[in-house]
């Protein structure tokens, strides 16, 4: 008696699954094109920010490195470097796109993830500091730090380091 | 019915008077537009949930019935959650881990449990949007005092194109004196212990109309 | 990161119950006192090395070689569930002392969210086996201090003069925003 009372437990657990599993890879079907279109349009949408008609392609041939997540080619206009580095705030890494035109000189930063200190680290994405700060630069050593927020300076500085080494490899 | 409806909304809020599924109430009422969209994922999960189990509820063997519920919870928030990453994306980014924690979320097992397994799937039905409508209410309370305190304005875009705003405001004279501290946790373990203190204090005002009413 | 810093920013930083807000229900149902909240931390614990370990492993032995990483969600909280109920019926059989120190909070960890957060934060963040095995003792490890603390705080707060309406959770909520005011004072130090 205990021993049908509990094959019957486990079918029915295991029907129950089944169904659930069965119906999860229906939606799971249904959903992951459209999942993967979004995000490659989600992705086109960011890059062109930086280069509002430009035509990107990931490309490779360079040395990894932890700061370096990604390195697209802009058709005839220059490449982005999508870096990351932990800044103060260590639960959200902050995630950067750097531009560059062709010789290699900074054409901006935009910052894709950032949960730095509002009014201290976070002041270093906001444009009026940002933009002078990181365009047209040639080297790490000429992007300035801000002051009062030495720690998310300082991961950019990382990154910016990073990158410009990734664009003597690929440049 | 109906009381059982609106019991939800105050009297037995889940968030403010049950204190059930307080871990997704405080982390993603940082703004009106991820307490709109969690609350309806909720709600949703919540009804099936609750029809489900309710339609199952003479089948399931007694011993299994809570890994039943698990399965059946699961699997719905699997497929809620697959189809806001489609069709939401910019939700599916602001709620992050906390759409799968809905799993977890005590109100749906303890719906399941205290209600759908005894109960009729209509009663049951009605029952899980009454509290996932309670749920979303105590969200919007929460999120609209902290959206507003923290960066000065209210704001509600299109879950389905997050360019679109629907509804919004924000007042210029606040610039400057906004509380950034609200949106981290301490503006939400503050938020909402003075929601729980309001809801504690009309609970109170309420029972103690009911004692003198029946006096006289 | 290196391991260390992992394991101090998962314990005072990055606290689960402070930052991210998990395993509240339990937080404000079992922190009236600090012994139950030592019994709890402990077997909050034990659940969460041992499931997250097997978790690790279903997911990269079998559901990611079959394809099969979007039933992540309904395996591990399988898993954990699962998980649970064993360890209740073999503390139950072997060790009757451990059972009663530990027995009652066993069944309230299957819908304590940090065990479910643990198990997929680990895989979201591609950790290694060496990296899982100290975030999922951290993170617990941070849960456990916070909730001793808390507790400490609680059995005090009980015994003052509160306003009715705030007796109880809302003035618990209060101490733990305060609690978490404390805490972010610590950001940065990793």
């Amino acid at each position: 008696m205990v021993v049908k009372k509990m094959i019957i437990s486990v079918l029915f657990l295991a029907f129950v699954s089944a169904v659930a599993g069965a119906a999860i890879t229906f939606f799971n079907d249904m959903t992951a094109p459209t999942i993967a279109i979004n995000a490659e349009r989600e992705e086109q949408a960011t890059l062109r920010k930086m280069f509002p008609d430009g035509e990107f392609a990931e490309i490779g041939g360079y040395t990894e490195c932890e700061e370096v997540l990604a390195v697209y080619e802009v058709k005839g206009q220059g490449y982005i470097v999508k870096g990351t580095a932990v800044g103060y705030n260590s639960s959200t890494p902050i995630i950067v796109l750097v531009g560059f035109d062709q010789n290699g000189v900074t054409t901006g930063m935009l910052p894709l993830q950032q949960q730095e200190t509002s009014g201290y680290g976070s002041r270093c994405f906001e444009t009026d500091f940002s933009v002078p700060a990181y365009t047209g630069k040639s080297s790490a050593e000429e992007v300035d730090m801000l002051s009062g927020a030495t720690r998310t300076s300082d991961a950019l500085r990382r990154i910016m380091e990073a990158s410009f080494r990734v664009m003597e490899e690929v440049k | 019915m109906w009381q059982n409806f609106k019991n939800g909304f105050i009297k037995e809020n889940p968030v403010f008077a049950l204190f059930l599924g307080m871990c997704s109430a405080l982390a993603i009422s940082t703004s009106l537009n991820n307490a709109i969209g969690m609350g309806v994922c909720v709600t949703l999960v919540l009804l099936f949930s609750n029809v489900i189990i309710s339609l199952m509820r003479k089948l399931i063997p007694d011993e299994i019935r809570i890994p039943v519920y698990i399965v059946v919870i699961a699997s719905l928030v699997t497929i809620v959650e697959m189809l806001v990453h489609a069709y939401a994306p910019a939700l599916y980014q602001s709620l992050g881990v906390f759409l799968s924690l809905v799993v977890v979320n005590c109100i749906i097992l303890g719906r399941a449990e205290a209600f759908a397994s005894k109960n009729g799937v209509a009663a049951s039905a009605v029952d899980g949007i009454g509290m996932g409508l309670g749920y979303t209410f105590a969200l919007i309370l929460i999120s609209a005092v902290r959206e507003f305190l923290a960066t000065g304005g209210i704001h509600f875009a299109n879950p389905f194109n997050s360019e679109q705003i629907l509804f919004g405001f924000s007042i210029d004279a606040l610039k400057g004196f906004t509380i950034p501290l609200m949106s981290g946790p301490v503006g939400a373990f503050l938020t909402f212990a003075c929601f729980a203190a309001l809801f504690a204090m009309l609970k109170e005002r309420a029972a103690q109309k009911e004692k003198e009413a029946q006096k006289k | 990161m290196n391991l260390l810093s992992l394991a101090l920013a998962a314990i005072l930083i990055n606290n689960v119950v402070l930052t991210k807000y998990l395993g509240l229900c339990p937080f404000f149902g079992v922190s009236k006192s600090s012994k139950s909240a030592v019994g709890m931390g402990l077997a909050v614990t034990f659940v969460i090395f041992g499931a997250s370990l097997i978790t690790y492993f279903l997911y990269y032995v079998i559901l990611v070689p079959n394809k099969m990483e979007y039933m992540r969600l309904i395996t591990f909280i399988l898993v954990i569930a699962s998980f649970v109920q064993f360890v209740e019926m073999f503390i139950k059989k072997f060790s009757a002392s451990l059972y009663k120190a530990l027995g009652i909070y066993l069944p309230l960890i299957t819908t304590n969210c940090v065990v479910l957060y643990v198990a997929q934060d680990n895989i979201t963040q591609k950790y290694d086996l060496l990296t899982t095995c100290v975030n999922s003792l951290a993170v617990p490890i941070g849960y456990m201090l916070v909730l001793v603390l808390f507790s400490c705080m609680r059995e005090r707060l009980d015994s003052s003069a509160t306003p009715k309406s705030w007796k109880g959770n809302p003035i618990a909520l209060v101490a733990a925003a305060l609690m978490a005011l404390a805490f972010s004072g610590l950001a940065g130090i990793v």
